[in-house]
């Protein structure tokens, strides 16, 4: 108890010592889980001997997801609001984790947005998010993912040279053309 | 079929033409009317058939298609500012097979942009309205072909479907869409959404007609790697209209909650009088349907993050003011080309594929991808096909479900379950609702297995009169 109990008190590590042997590996994993939606058993159950909390989904400190995480607390009306309060400050990590990640990769798709759009963009994203959250109710462990639906042999076909002649329309649809080529931008800095 | 002496392609095209402008006003379906290459076109054909050389039985007849089509020098614009302007050098596989059977393409019909949208609100060039009741949407992404059809505009058309883009506004409009096994019609020229999940469907007034497009259309494509090789059958020569015995599947879970009152009840009548005509019902589960939303809002984010990454404002579409660099030139062009939907799902789709969330996200759908299938083929070893409704509720009034993407995405639930497990899906008109609005049968088939699928839906059909009601407008 001891042990968990300074753990709670050091939120940047708000995962706690568990007291089952066999939880030790998932300890091991979860040392550095900050975390959102937990799963309490009711109320009147607390306390008692053994309860688990289920953290659906955390992400470590490295910024890499787990899910399903069980973890053993032996748990006492203290500890139960130490846990709470770790997990808020878990949940407030995460949402700035996700404006950050979704601002980051915002700039990767090459898209740009003014404060109030992406505000805006933010809300729904964390919406979508939230929602396609879901699929963590089910258990995947051993399932093969489906890429394409119907399982199609890859054919290949005959490295021909077929005739277009219509050069002249491809090169007429780009923005920005000089004779026969599309025109970019200059791509290297020459200085 | 154009035959006789009753009217020429020409006067036929130029009625259409006349329509489509005077009512192009109203329902907004159409982006573009094309009416130089459609009359000439259509002379071409009359020649043709004053020889007694049709090209085919469809030789004269006129169709708009979703603006998702690429058509040869006739613009393209997937219903965004990103290719307002966009003139292709060449046709698609399925517009070239049209063209080849002497279909008069004469518009191309509004839609979502890129697809992405289950209201046709999306369109960067306005809504389409529902011809049953304008306040109301015809439903996404295919809105303008079912409009049009609905409202008389076109006697055919083509849509997509990735998530129900099809069948929805075909429930919402009255009409019957289908969207065959994926691989069945090819994608080769049709602007790329969700690859794994895109697949080109006939929308047309009735099930005899819809079984002739599927025909005219399906088979494999040298192009198109997905597309399934083999024979085709004739679809329009299966429709015996006789369902003795037929096995019919009902999911428990397409009738639990949040399906409106109305919708039950019709499409409970409908199976009754799938059953009088000798069909049986089995009950059947497909426990998890319920995820097909999240999962397909996973998947095809993800597709369309890779595949929209082509439009960089340099080779063709919109490209913003010059002198700047190259990645602030894309950044420009991008920003200003896409609307607020395309980049929400640009952005979702690129987040769920980014490194550290690429297993608890895109691996995560994919695997339950798999179960969703499982349980159809689980419940295809006691059933031939499966109904349910298309769609929880009829046609919801413009701007009613804007605010959140969730609940619109909601509208995908009965439909995106097939997309994902590349089945085979059709909707039939099967009711109206008190306010008049259609409501849509759903019937998903085996793999390949289209002609049962159209068979029921000819069979249905005719013991009912819902075909002969049309819009008030």
């Amino acid at each position: 108890m001891a042990v968990w109990r300074d753990r709670m008190k050091d939120s940047a590590n708000p995962v706690g010592q568990p007291i089952s042997p066999r939880e030790s590996s998932l300890y091991r994993r979860s040392r550095s889980c900050r975390v959102l939606r937990p799963w309490f058993l009711p109320e009147d159950r607390v306390p008692t001997p053994e309860i688990y909390v289920t953290f659906r989904t955390c992400i470590t400190a490295d910024g890499q997801f787990t899910s399903n995480l069980r973890i053993l607390l032996n748990i006492s009306p203290y500890v139960k609001r130490s846990a709470l309060a770790a997990l808020k400050i878990g949940a407030d990590l995460k949402e700035k984790n996700i404006i950050e990640d979704l601002k980051r990769v915002a700039s990767l798709s090459r898209l740009g947005f003014d404060e109030k759009n992406l505000s805006i963009l933010i809300e729904k994203a964390r919406s979508m998010l939230g929602y396609i959250e879901q699929l963590n109710e089910l258990d995947t462990e051993g399932i093969e993912p489906t890429s394409h639906a119907v399982q199609i042999e890859a054919r290949l076909r005959e490295d021909s040279v077929e005739s277009f002649e219509e050069h002249d329309k491809i090169i007429e649809i780009a923005p920005e053309k000089s004779g026969h080529f599309v025109q970019v931008p200059k791509v290297i800095d020459a200085e | 079929m154009l035959s006789g002496e009753k009217a020429s392609s020409e006067e036929i095209t130029k009625a259409f033409l006349n329509l489509a402008e005077k009512e192009n006003e109203n329902i907004g379906a159409f982006l573009t009317i094309a009416p130089e290459q459609a009359i000439a076109s259509a002379r071409e054909s009359d020649k043709r058939r004053s020889r007694g050389a049709p090209l085919s039985h469809f030789d004269g007849i006129p169709i708009a298609l979703k603006d998702v089509f690429v058509t040869k020098g006739m613009r393209t614009t997937c219903s965004s500012k990103m290719l307002e302007n966009y003139i292709p050098p060449y046709d698609g596989t399925v517009v070239e097979k049209l063209k080849n059977m002497g279909f008069i393409i004469f518009g191309k019909l509004s839609m979502d942009e890129f697809a992405m949208g289950t209201s046709n609100e999306h369109s960067a060039f306005g809504p389409v309205k529902n011809p049953w009741d304008l306040a109301r949407t015809p439903g996404g992404s295919s809105g303008g072909s079912a409009a049009a059809i609905a409202a008389g505009l076109t006697p055919v058309s083509l849509g997509t479907d990735t998530g129900g883009s099809v069948r929805l506004p075909a429930a919402y409009c009255g009409i019957v869409g289908l969207k065959p096994t994926y691989g069945r019609i090819s994608r080769y020229g049709v602007v790329a959404f969700a690859s794994s999940l895109d697949q080109v469907g006939p929308m047309t007034r009735n099930v005899s007609d819809c079984a002739a497009m599927l025909s005219a259309i399906a088979g494999y494509d040298p192009k198109d790697s997905t597309s399934i090789p083999g024979d085709l059958p004739n679809y329009h020569s299966l429709l015996s209209g006789k369902i003795d015995g037929l096995r019919i599947g009902i999911p428990s879970e397409f009738f639990s909650g949040g399906i409106d009152d109305e919708v039950r009840s019709s499409i409970e009548n409908a199976i009754k009088t799938c059953e009088k005509l000798g069909a049986k019902t089995v009950s059947i589960s497909l426990p998890h349907a319920k995820y097909a939303v999240p999962c397909y809002y996973i998947i095809a984010t993800a597709e369309a993050s890779s595949n929209l990454a082509r439009y960089d404002g340099i080779r063709y579409g919109f490209s913003a003011k010059r002198n700047l660099s190259l990645d602030d030139l894309m950044k420009a062009s991008r920003t200003a080309g896409f609307g607020p939907e395309v980049s929400l799902r640009i952005i979702v789709g690129t987040y769920v594929l980014s490194s550290g969330y690429y297993d608890a996200y895109y691996l995560k759908a994919q695997k339950v991808r798999t179960l969703i299938k499982e349980d159809f083929f689980d419940a295809f070893k006691k059933c031939d096909l499966i109904m349910s409704p298309t769609s929880t509720s009829c046609a919801f009034k413009l701007g009613e479900r804007s605010d959140d993407p969730v609940q619109m995405y909601l509208n995908d639930i009965f439909t995106s379950p097939v997309n994902l497990s590349g089945l085979p899906g059709m909707s039939i008109p099967c009711g109206f609702s008190r306010e008049g609005l259609p409501i849509g049968l759903q019937i998903i088939g085996r793999p390949l297995d289209e002609g049962r699928m159209l068979n029921v839906a000819y069979a249905y059909e005719q013991a009912t009169e819902w075909k002969t009601r049309r819009p008030p407008i």
